[in-house]
């Protein structure tokens, strides 16, 4: 057992007097409880809500009974009267002095009872009261008389001392003192904790414990949770949501007997549906997620009323058919492994998140807890208390049995986060995996069904559609119209128009010509013609003849078409006399070279072929991602009865007349023709592969289309253009697809081709054209990187399955899977490929199959479904899941982009995996790549941002048409134009940037930062300037403000103007008022680059050179003199203008003490500060530092002996020159507590030593310094790191009466918040908001 | 997620070769339960080894309906 938690009996133990002699003095708080009091100093009461305890009596219990026991539980439990004191420089110590009591406030009396609802008013009012820690205690009590005779107790306590379970131990030891039993002795070393954590930090058991946690969750890791809201990477505020939920008590009995069963504690039974819930949700297997430790008990000291529950992270590598027991027992080891190796959750994040260049995810997301349930013994029923919530995780389960024997549950999760209908159904999934697992011994998680039947009956069902369908063939339907209407017409064609009758005879004569060729059913012609009515009427001819056709395109390359006209076996291709050289030689088939063909002598009447619905109708050949293409076997009764559906569901008569823009060389192009012609309508068949939209558009309008189908990528032009020139017809439907179509696409489709409805079709080959659609009003919005694909149509039903086969939950991703009548009969000459792909439908009543469709989808709340990637374009990089298409959607929606791809490659220098884009532009553009980076990185989440975009003029193909990836280009630096330095000044800069930078070669146009330069880097360049031109004044501003050696040299000629040397331009224009950015202790202004890139162009901001890098620095200054120039700045800037401020870390106090200074001078809207803390609490005067006997002397001797060896001896001595003899000793303090040696690496700038310097010159600076309250509006945000480490966060609130509690950054440390994109994007929330 | 990525673990050791009404060919792993309309074939292993033997055993990709009436 950890010696946290349970210390050794025979040294450990403080004796009950030892504790109350030392009571008044203070003890550190615990690193939980230092967070604790960390948010409540910026003001957040939500993550750790108070504690409550609040109890109704049985009428026997009397008053004064109440406050009696109230006294003694005071006197038993310290944390009910605990104090806290600051001490100068902001040390935090508790105590507690055994005579005190928390106040209790009496209301009504049994003379004069206060009614139920103002009892109810009373208590909510004192829950709702905050604490304030330094000057009262830790708890307070209200007892209330009602009109019912009986009392009402609460007590609140402060979470800094007290966790749920502590309340049980509360509510035990009143109910035991009420009634006058004897209650065990208990030894309250609650405040001793702290110190023994602090202690135990550094012991080696402490190291070992750490080792287990790194080796076991590592760098790389994913935090397992629910499926979270589209694009809530963007803006998450800390806003809760709850969702209570029962469980009966039949369920819970039932729970419980199986725990006994198998020897489990019941509440490992309840975490195992967690983490099974979790893992079919996440469709991870592998989890990592946490559950709470009570951690009382092994508590030998018996129960002490404190706060040492704490997070426990578990990793469970499961499969789905692991059985339920087997996770319970995984559950179990693992909770007893963790907590042998236990280590305080606070300091365990700060160990495992040590990554410094990119944000973290938390190390957990989502929580499991069970509350023991409480004794209820003497209080009056019906009072007990909903649960607690607890708000520190993003997503947690709280479950505790309740008073009616089953079980009461809460979803307690971020609502930016997590969608509250997910959590609603996750809810209910929970239950159901309890009433299952328990079913018996061999119950694995796949054998789990989350779905009821009736609901996947719903959401598999097709679009309703109450026609009946008649089993003619296609052709059939056709034919029928032109004996009905001969003359309509049919198909217009350039300056052709075919009427009904013509097409017909035509395509009769031909059939007859086919039926003597010996074609028949299952019987293949090739119709390698180009998209005309010829092609349609080969199609024709040959469904006439029985036969199958396969579309072969002229224009596609020779080795596909010749793989496809051989694996077809086709018996006669139908071709033009011209495209003779492409058919191959050796063909068993007959060609018929249709411009010389004279059917004549055939007769214009329909052969007398009877086609069974079983025969085939069409082959068509798709190109995988690898190997040949396939020829899929379409047969004539699912076809048929695929396109009289689909007819009904776009609403298809005879007054249509479509223009189908897809190629035959899809079966989408072949629907679309069909289609009005089934119907009796007409088509306008382009007579080029491509138009113009401008071709296009005036085709539609001069023939009068109604119906348009068109591949998406197409379409996106065609809205543009018509957007641009007001000419879109009005139509009434277009149909597209082939592609996923992000909202903005959408948004545009819908504003310019004004039509009545749009459909995005969505369909594999296999499942015959366009098996599901999605058919709105234009104008429809939708949340997704894609629109949805929407519902089956005809006699299909759809899937979203889990690899198990198992229905996924709405919302949940899972691949897709087509069954129904609607489906090919299989893969030409691929038995094996056939099989593996059409398998057994394990839903149908009837028998049948399911089309497994390689595409990831999931169901959306109003049960259609949204296509989300293929099932092999996901990948896993630094332990994240990505989705390659999302990437690639958001490079879709940038300005000029018209097609994108991204791959995961190897880096060949790094041998580290990267992602890489690869982007075209649309026509007659050209891309700004840094452009389409940093809109990226306002997009995307970091972990998504491509390492490298390489713009392409076309994407590589391979001669299947299809995307050729080996192709793809590795990503190359840039090549530069290298410029060459054309007078001395600039010759000389670059010769010291090549030395300074080590980059060579350098064009005197390249970006200093661009090229690998920072602050260091800077400054680095300015002394070796100095030692080659003594007479330079040029500044570290200067290098900032013109950063290439072109525009640097320019400045070094001018001489220097000494206004403006502290300032940077990080943005000169804009109409936003002016941000004017303050720089932290070591950092430079630059570092604010990227959110002023995030903040926009119309956002101006100015920095000011950070102090320590300052020319002008001298030692000994005071706030006021550091902020003397920015004030002057400021206003002879931004005098009676509105403008913002932003503080980050020490820059926050400048900011404030400039804001002061300036007053009303300015029309200051907000200052937002970032992470700003107190320096150091060492050197706060006031703060008297302890030695151990002879330490002091001993530190003495160290300092000096660095002294003597340290190359900075100088820049030391006027430092400590400046101390009186109590800083002196806290400075001694200060080097004791450090856990390095004195650095002797200065005094490059870069080095350790000078960082020191700049610190404690620093600390001197603001010991100095007090704070002074004034009246500007504050926001404030501290990052989640330095909340763990318990750093000394300022509340602005103290000082001003317009600050708001400070919001958290998660994921972030103190100083790389300023780069994180959750901050970028809160910011710029808070400054419109400020507007 | 990813169903690709699971895939293979989570195959079942043994499958079996399935045939439906219309003798078309698939296969069904043998922990669950067979879906309606299909029956096993007494051939069973590897999923692959599966689709193996169904490359020689599928010979006629006409379904049964359609043979019958072409015969």
């Amino acid at each position: 057992m950890n010696k946290l938690f349970a210390p050794n009996q025979t040294n450990d133990t403080v004796p009950v007097d030892e504790v109350s002699r030392r009571a008044s003095d203070g003890f550190p708080l615990s690193l939980a409880q230092k967070r604790i009091w960390s948010l409540e100093q910026i003001g957040n009461s939500t993550v750790f809500p108070l504690q409550v305890l609040s109890l109704g009596w049985h009428t026997s219990v009397t008053l004064d009974q109440l406050q009696q026991a109230l006294v003694q539980l005071a006197k038993r439990h310290s944390a009910l009267r605990t104090r806290f004191h600051r001490f100068a420089g902001g040390r935090i110590e508790q105590f507690s002095d055994v005579g005190e009591t928390p106040p209790v406030e009496t209301l009504g009396s049994d003379s004069n009872p206060l009614t139920a609802v103002e009892a109810a008013e009373h208590e909510a009012e004192f829950i709702s009261r905050p604490f304030d820690l330094l000057s009262g205690v830790s708890s307070r009590c209200q007892l209330i008389v009602t009109a019912q005779g009986t009392l009402k107790s609460t007590i609140v306590l402060h979470p800094i001392v007290c966790d749920d379970a502590a309340l049980s131990i509360l509510q035990r030891d009143l109910i035991a003192l009420i009634n006058n039993e004897a209650l065990a002795p208990v030894i309250d070393d609650n405040l001793l904790r702290g110190a023994r954590e602090e202690e135990w930090l550094e012991t080696n058991d402490f190291t070992t414990a750490l080792a287990h946690w790194r080796n076991l969750i590592g760098e790389e890791y994913t935090a397992t949770t629910l499926p979270t809201r589209f694009n809530a990477s963007g803006y998450a505020g800390a806003k809760r949501r709850h969702l209570p939920f029962q469980l009966d008590a039949t369920l819970w009995t039932s729970v419980k007997l199986y725990a006994k069963q198998h020897a489990l504690r019941p509440d490992l039974v309840l975490s195992a549906a967690f983490a099974i819930l979790l893992a079919r949700y996440s469709g991870n297997y592998s989890l990592q997620h946490g559950v709470l430790l009570s951690n009382r008990d092994a508590d030998a000291r018996g129960p002490i009323v404190c706060r040492v529950e704490q997070i426990l992270p578990l990793k469970l590598e499961l499969t789905s058919r692991a059985r339920i027991l087997d996770v319970c027992h995984a559950v179990d080891s693992a909770i007893v492994t963790g907590t042998r190796n236990l280590v305080p959750f606070e300091r365990l994040v700060q160990e495992i998140q040590t990554h410094e260049e990119r944000e973290q995810d938390a190390i957990v997301k989502s929580l499991f807890e069970f509350r023991e349930p409480r004794i209820r013994s003497d209080l009056a029923p019906g009072t007990s208390p909903t649960l607690a919530p607890r708000s520190d995780i993003e997503l947690a389960l709280l479950v505790s049995p309740n008073e009616s024997s089953g079980l009461d549950g809460l979803f307690d999760y971020a609502e930016d986060i997590y969608e509250p209908g997910l959590i609603e159904r996750a809810s209910i999934h929970f239950g159901r995996i309890l009433a299952q697992a328990i079913g018996g011994t061999d119950i694995r998680i796949k054998d789990i069904q989350f779905i009821a039947e009736d609901e996947l009956d719903i959401l598999s069902a097709p679009y309703d559609d109450e026609g009946v369908n008649d089993d003619r063939p296609v052709h059939e339907h056709i034919a029928a119209h032109a004996a009905r209407t001969p003359d309509k017409t049919a198909i217009i064609y350039a300056d052709e128009v075919w009427s009904h009758a013509r097409l017909d005879q035509s395509a009769n004569r031909l059939a007859h010509r086919l039926v003597k060729l010996g074609v028949g059913a299952d019987i293949s012609v090739a119709i390698a013609v180009k998209r005309s009515p010829e092609a349609i009427v080969g199609i024709l001819a040959t469904l006439k003849a029985g036969g199958a056709y396969i579309p072969v395109e002229p224009d596609h390359p020779t080795t596909r078409n010749h793989h496809i006209l051989h694996d077809g076996g086709v018996k006669v291709i139908l071709t033009n006399s011209w495209l003779l050289d492409r058919i191959p030689d050796g063909l068993d088939a007959t060609i018929l070279e249709l411009d010389k063909l004279d059917l004549s002598q055939e007769p214009d009447t329909a052969p007398d072929v009877h086609v069974h619905k079983n025969q085939l109708a069409y082959i068509m050949y798709t190109s995988g991602s690898t190997g040949l293409p396939k020829g899929v076997a379409v047969e004539h009764g699912p076809l048929t009865h695929h396109m009289q559906n689909t007819s009904r569901v776009y609403g298809m008569s005879e007054l249509s007349r479509e223009l189908p823009f897809l190629p035959f060389s899809s079966d989408g192009g072949h629907e679309r023709w069909m289609n009005p012609l089934m119907e009796g309508g007409s088509i306008i068949l382009p007579d080029q592969p491509l138009w113009t939209p401008e071709e296009t558009l005036t085709a539609m309008r001069k023939h009068g289309a109604n119906n348009a189908s068109i591949p998406t990528t197409y379409l996106q032009q065609l809205a543009e253009w018509a957007d641009l020139t007001d000419s879109a017809p009005p139509m009434r439907l277009y149909s597209f697809g082939g592609e996923g179509l992000a909202q903005q696409t959408f948004d545009l489709l819908s504003k310019a081709l004004k039509s009545e409805w749009l459909i995005n079709g969505y369909g594999p080959t296999e499942t015959i054209m366009t098996p599901m659609v999605w058919k709105v009003r234009a104008g429809q919005k939708f949340e997704g990187t894609y629109a949805p694909i929407g519902r089956a149509v005809g006699n299909r039903r759809v899937y979203v399955l889990d690899p198990d086969l198992n229905p996924c939950p709405i919302g949940v991703t899972g691949e897709l899977y087509i069954a129904g009548e609607g489906m090919a009969r299989g893969y030409i000459g691929k038995p094996d490929i056939t099989a593996d792909r059409f398998i057994p439908d394990p839903f149908s009543k009837e028998g049948g199959r399911l089309y497994r469709s390689g595409d990831l989808t999931r169901w959306r709340e109003d049960g259609t479904v949204e296509f989300v990637g293929r099932v092999d374009h996901q990948v896993k990089l630094r332990g994240y899941r990505i989705e390659l298409g999302e990437i690639e959607a958001a490079l879709l929606q940038q300005d000029g982009v018209g097609e994108a791809l991204v791959v995961l490659r190897d880096d060949e220098a790094t041998k580290q995996k990267m992602l890489v884009a690869y982007v075209v532009p649309k026509q007659g553009r050209e891309l700004e790549i840094a452009d389409i980076h940093s809109a990226l990185e306002r997009a995307l989440p970091a972990y998504m941002v491509p390492s490298a975009i390489v713009p392409l003029t076309s994407m590589p193909i391979n001669p299947n048409s299809k995307l050729d990836r080996f192709a793809l280009p590795a990503p190359t630096p840039l090549k530069r134009t290298i410029i060459e330095p054309q007078n001395a000044v600039e010759a000389e800069v670059l010769d010291i940037w090549q030395q300074i930078l080590n980059v060579s070669p350098i064009s005197v146009e390249d970006n200093f930062f661009a090229i690998g330069g920072n602050s260091l880097g800077a400054i680095r360049i300015l002394s070796a300037l100095r030692q080659r031109k003594p007479q330079n004044r040029t500044t570290i501003a200067d290098l900032f403000n013109n950063p290439t050696i072109r525009s640097f040299a320019k400045v070094i000629e001018a001489g220097n103007d000494q206004a403006g040397s502290e300032v940077i331009v990080l943005r000169a224009s804009g109409t936003k008022p002016m941000l004017y950015c303050f720089p932290g202790l070591l950092v430079s202004t630059r570092e604010y680059v990227k959110l002023v890139d995030y903040l926009g162009a119309d956002q101006p901001a100015t920095g000011f050179i950070c102090y320590s890098l300052s020319e002008q620095k001298q030692i000994g200054a005071s706030v006021d003199e550091i902020i003397e120039s920015y004030v002057d700045y400021i206003r002879s800037h931004s005098k009676g203008q509105p403008c913002y401020f932003l503080g980050w870390s020490w820059g926050g106090l400048l900011a404030y003490e400039a804001a002061r200074r300036l007053g009303d001078e300015i029309d200051l809207r907000l200052i937002t500060m970032v992470d700003v803390c107190d320096l150091g609490t060492e050197f706060a005067i006031g703060s008297t530092p302890r030695f151990k006997p002879g330490e002091r002397a001993q530190l003495h001797q160290t300092v000096q002996e660095w002294l003597s060896q340290t190359a900075m001896r100088a820049e030391w001595d006027r430092l400590l020159g400046v101390m009186d003899a109590d800083t002196y000793d806290q400075f001694l303090r200060f080097v004791g507590d450090e856990k390095d040696e004195l650095p002797t690496d200065g005094p490059d700038i870069s080095s350790r030593e000078h960082t020191f310097w700049i610190l404690i010159d620093n600390a001197l600076i603001f010991r100095r310094h007090q704070l002074q309250p004034h009246n500007v509006p504050i926001h404030s945000w501290a990052a989640d790191d330095s909340l763990n480490r318990g750093l000394n966060l300022i509340d602005w609130r103290r000082y001003s009466p317009r600050a708001n509690p400070a919001e958290i950054i998660s994921g972030t440390n103190h100083l790389h918040v300023i780069g994180s994109q959750a901050f970028h994007s809160r910011l710029a929330h808070r400054l419109n908001e400020a507007l | 997620m990813s169903a690709g990525e699971l895939l293979p673990e989570t195959w079942p050791e043994t499958w079996s070769v399935v045939r439906d009404r219309e003798d078309r060919y698939s296969v069904w792993a043998d922990d669950k339960a067979l879906p309606v309309g299909w029956s096993k074939e007494p051939i069973s292993g590897t999923r692959d080894e599966c689709l193996q033997r169904i490359k020689e055993i599928w010979i006629d990709p006409r379904p049964l309906g359609l043979r019958r009436a072409m015969a």
